[in-house]
């Protein structure tokens, strides 16, 4: 099963958006409280969020408010993922979409105009990277339940005299006699590194470093030295601000990221992004493919959209942690990466040659990517106890359990459980 | 990164660096200032009677810490104060720390004896120190009649003490691995060795830059004492040499921890073990790497050892145990040894706990101490964010910590109602199959709690010129 994403972005009514926000706030409440969101009887739905972005300022003028809706979905087809929202979730779309600009109303209203009004306003993601791809919500959530079983019969019997193998077949037993788990006798699809794709862009690359070098030089003459960046520590980034961000995270172990970016103007730059994003989704969808973005172990799903003809761009993630924890390791694992991403847009600490500097300014970087971020109303996790780890784990469970292992890949298998 | 430090000892507090181990005794003052012009001359004569890193007392010691309200009420201007970190501006008490920290339930800031939302604000917090009792009281005794001068009233006071064989009240020997702070005279084990910037301001730290610190960008009071920003803002810094100082009023359950281990085990010797499983090293303080069956008695200070080559699948200390967690070592995920040992000297702490109550060393046997028993945990850093915060939020509240599912750190991370759909468990890595101990309860409740800023002694002279 593939997993998609989707972004809706609709403006919102003049002077709407604080009624809008509290709807939002409501839902949030609500699902902080343990209520079944109407959404997820879809069972399609990994993560999702609506978020109010400001009125943002232009050359050419004022965009106004506007709202974004962001799903991480099972499927192929947005088109298909909206209808089948809209139809078990009618009352929700209403009551948010209300406060949105030609949303249809009165007889205007129905299944197919509310379906096509948020379809017509379907936008891209420049970049989509998910953790734990071909995945379906389904499949996470039963894999886990066979490890939860697997870890029971640990517990439960006295294995302590048995080889590491012999415990696996003892095991086996167990589950084949468990008809809940019928399915994990059939081997569902982890993905693989792809050595050939992967050799295909090196081979791509190859010719394309001296490009890319001089790309680095010129960026050190033309722009980087020119670049002011916000300089701010991160106490200084207010204390309104954080209040505002800090109100929707930690109420479980996972959290959200919402980054609205402005890029920097100028072609240079223009062209190292889209090498360096173009070169992330490459290499997303066939390196990182084990749960790691550039070594990050943390990320469900995360997206970059370019938005406005080419002036901003906004940064949606779904994360395991605190965002102390995510953004540190940001810096510690990857810092060359998202200085090579985020040195495109404003007020990012000053980088060197593309790579250097900028997340390696810790205090900076840190001020930085809490400025650029902005509050999120709702977001909604269908597994918050789940780590990307735990994820990735359950799948090679699922697909070990009946695989034939020797004693040392038994003892690896059993160490997972 | 930075081999020649030069750290200016005589101006930074003494118990940042040293945990004053002749001193036995301690008494913690909550002060509130009513009267802030004589705060000020109180402060300033105080300066030249706290003890620094170059002093070496024999019958007492003495250290001031301020709270953020007590900056506020000594007139600090709004940009100035903006200057100090977020997370001490907010307070250990706000709603988002709580989460952080997982500060809920009985241990809500609501429910605390002091620095909780239904407390008085805490201006200040005096340190005193003595190696008897009688020492204490007497330096104590001499404070009181100053403190009433200057207006300046005592809101609660904590006594502590350590205990012969530095053990804690469940009845494991404490404080055994602490950092080394590069430049500051100490020794210690080579893989503990940290830039100063990690505990002090005004100095690189492990990122190689320098961290933030609170400066004066609004001119006020005699700028001259200040030292100018290591940064090179052009301000002046009053952050150079302080720390940021957590302090954490821990209740420990003692009968509750006995009670769970022998209520989990068949007798005494596995309760034993199971919390030694728990806790990373055994009552006499021997790391488990070094001794996984059984623990060899005495007292040990072994901090030479790590995780990478010794255990690197837990066989003998669990993943989820308090120490291991706390302090991966060179075996942080699945990270090699130099990368790990980088991620862990990023999260360090500067530990100085101490004991209240009946001085009480816990085991199967003896677990129900009179009266409440606890620890007063003090730790400094330079960032609360990502040290303390951190630490307790990611790597011990965090129940998926590194590859496990559903084991808060069994010592300090458990809730009493865990979030949906989790269970807390306590997995023991085992060969053919791992164990998990199921349903921990909170060993450990908060009773109270401030974040404080430890000023160096310039930095307090220049307080009193506000």
């Amino acid at each position: 099963m593939n997993q998609s994403e989707l972004n809706v972005f609709v403006n919102i009514q003049q002077g709407k958006r604080d009624q809008l926000e509290s709807v939002l706030r409501a839902y949030q409440l609500e699902w902080r409280a343990n209520k079944v969101m109407p959404f997820e009887a879809l069972k399609t739905i990994h993560f999702c969020r609506w978020a109010v972005i400001p009125t943002l300022i232009t050359d050419q003028g004022e965009i106004p408010e506007r709202l974004t809706f962001e799903s991480n979905f099972d499927g192929d087809s947005k088109e298909v993922h909206i209808t089948q929202l809209c139809n078990i979730a009618p009352e929700m779309v209403d009551s948010i979409y209300q406060y949105c600009e030609n949303y249809p109303e009165g007889e205007a209203l129905t299944p197919q105009s509310r379906a096509a009004f948020l379809i017509s306003h379907i936008h891209p993601s420049t970049v989509f990277f998910a953790g734990a791809p071909l995945r379906s919500l389904d499949r996470i959530l039963r894999e886990n339940k066979l490890r939860l079983a697997l870890r029971e019969c640990l517990n439960s019997n006295d294995y302590s005299n048995l080889s590491a193998g012999d415990v696996v077949v003892n095991l086996q037993k167990q589950i084949r006699n468990n008809a809940e788990f019928e399915w994990a006798q059939t081997k569902e699809k982890v993905p693989g590194t792809n050595y050939f794709k992967l050799f295909l862009f090196g081979l791509v690359m190859l010719p394309l470093i001296p490009f890319l070098l001089l790309l680095m030089v010129l960026l050190r003459i033309f722009c980087e030295r020119k670049e002011v960046p916000l300089g701010l520590e991160p106490g200084e980034v207010g204390l309104e601000h954080m209040k505002l961000l800090e109100q929707n995270e930690d109420y479980t172990f996972q959290n959200q990221f919402t980054q609205l970016l402005k890029l920097k103007p100028g072609l240079l730059r223009r062209i190292t992004l889209n090498f360096v994003l173009t070169a992330t989704e490459y290499l997303g969808k066939n390196l990182f493919d084990k749960g790691q973005l550039m070594g990050i172990p943390t990320i469900h799903f995360a997206r970059w959209i370019i938005l406005d003809d080419k002036k901003h761009m906004l940064f949606l993630s779904n994360f395991d942690g605190s965002w102390q924890q995510y953004l540190g390791d940001f810096i510690d694992k990857s810092g060359w990466g998202l200085t090579g991403i985020y040195s495109a847009t404003e007020g990012f600490p000053k980088s060197y040659f593309l790579f250097f500097g900028g997340a390696y300014n810790e205090e900076q970087f840190l001020a930085w990517s809490r400025y650029y971020q902005i509050p999120t109303q709702f977001w909604f996790s269908a597994y918050p106890n789940l780590s990307i780890k735990n994820v990735i784990n359950n799948s090679i469970i699922a697909h070990d359990l009946f695989s034939n292992l020797g004693e040392e890949k038994a003892q690896q298998f059993l160490n997972r459980i | 990164m930075n081999p020649k430090v030069e750290l200016e000892l005589e101006d930074i507090q003494g118990f940042i660096i040293r945990g004053y181990k002749r001193m036995n005794f301690s008494r913690y003052c909550l002060l509130q200032i009513n009267d802030i012009e004589k705060a000020k001359k109180w402060i300033s004569d105080t300066a030249f009677k706290v003890t620094t890193c170059v002093n070496h007392e024999e019958v007492n010691c003495i250290n001031l810490a301020i709270g953020y309200p007590g900056f506020v009420k000594l007139g600090l201007h709004g940009n100035n104060l903006d200057n100090f970190s977020t997370e001490f501006r907010v307070g250990m008490a706000d709603p988002h720390t709580s989460r952080i920290l997982g500060d809920f339930g009985s241990s809500d800031p609501s429910n605390w004896n002091w620095g909780g939302t239904h407390n008085p604000q805490v201006d200040m917090m005096l340190m005193l120190f003595g190696n008897t009792q009688e020492s204490l009281d007497a330096f104590y005794n001499i404070q009181l009649p100053i403190l009433e001068a200057h207006n300046i009233s005592i809101l609660h006071h904590l006594d502590g003490q350590t205990l012969p064989e530095n053990k804690e009240h469940f009845g494991f020997r404490d404080g055994i691995s602490q950092p080394t702070i590069k430049g500051s005279g100490r020794s210690g084990p080579s893989n503990d060795i940290i830039e100063p910037g990690e505990f002090v301001l005004g100095y690189l730290n492990e990122y190689g830059v320098y961290p933030e610190s609170p400066l004066i960008e609004e001119p006020q009071g005699n700028l001259n004492l200040l030292p100018e920003d290591s940064d090179l803002s052009g301000y002046k810094d009053l952050g150079r040499n302080g720390s940021y100082l957590v302090f954490r009023q821990i209740e420990q359950l003692v009968d509750k921890f006995w009670s769970f281990m022998l209520e989990k085990t068949a007798s005494e010797k596995e309760a034993i073990k199971l919390a030694s499983k728990m806790v990373g090293r055994w009552p006499s303080g021997a790391p488990l790497v070094k001794f996984p069956d059984e623990d060899p008695g005495g007292i040990s200070d072994d901090d030479e050892f790590g995780y990478y080559k010794e255990d690197p699948d837990g066989l003998k200390c669990p993943f989820g145990s308090h120490l291991r967690r706390n302090n991966p070592r060179d075996k942080f995920e699945d990270n090699g040894p130099k990368k790990s040992l980088q991620i862990t000297k990023r999260h360090r702490i500067m530990r100085r706990a101490r004991l209240y109550g009946e001085p009480y060393v816990g085991s199967p046997q003896n677990h129900k101490p009179a009266g409440e028993v606890g620890l007063q945990f003090v730790c400094f850093q330079a960032n609360i964010g990502k040290q303390f915060e951190f630490l307790q939020h990611t790597w011990a509240n965090y129940p998926n910590f590194d590859e496990l599912y559903n084991d808060p750190d069994p010592i300090i991370g458990t809730m009493e109602k865990p979030y949906v759909g989790y269970e807390q468990n306590f997995t023991i890595q085992g060969c053919p199959v791992s164990k998990s101990v199921k349903g921990l309860e909170p060993f450990t409740r908060i009773k109270g709690g401030a974040y404080f800023f430890l000023p160096g002694i310039t930095a307090l002279r220049y307080l009193a010129t506000l």
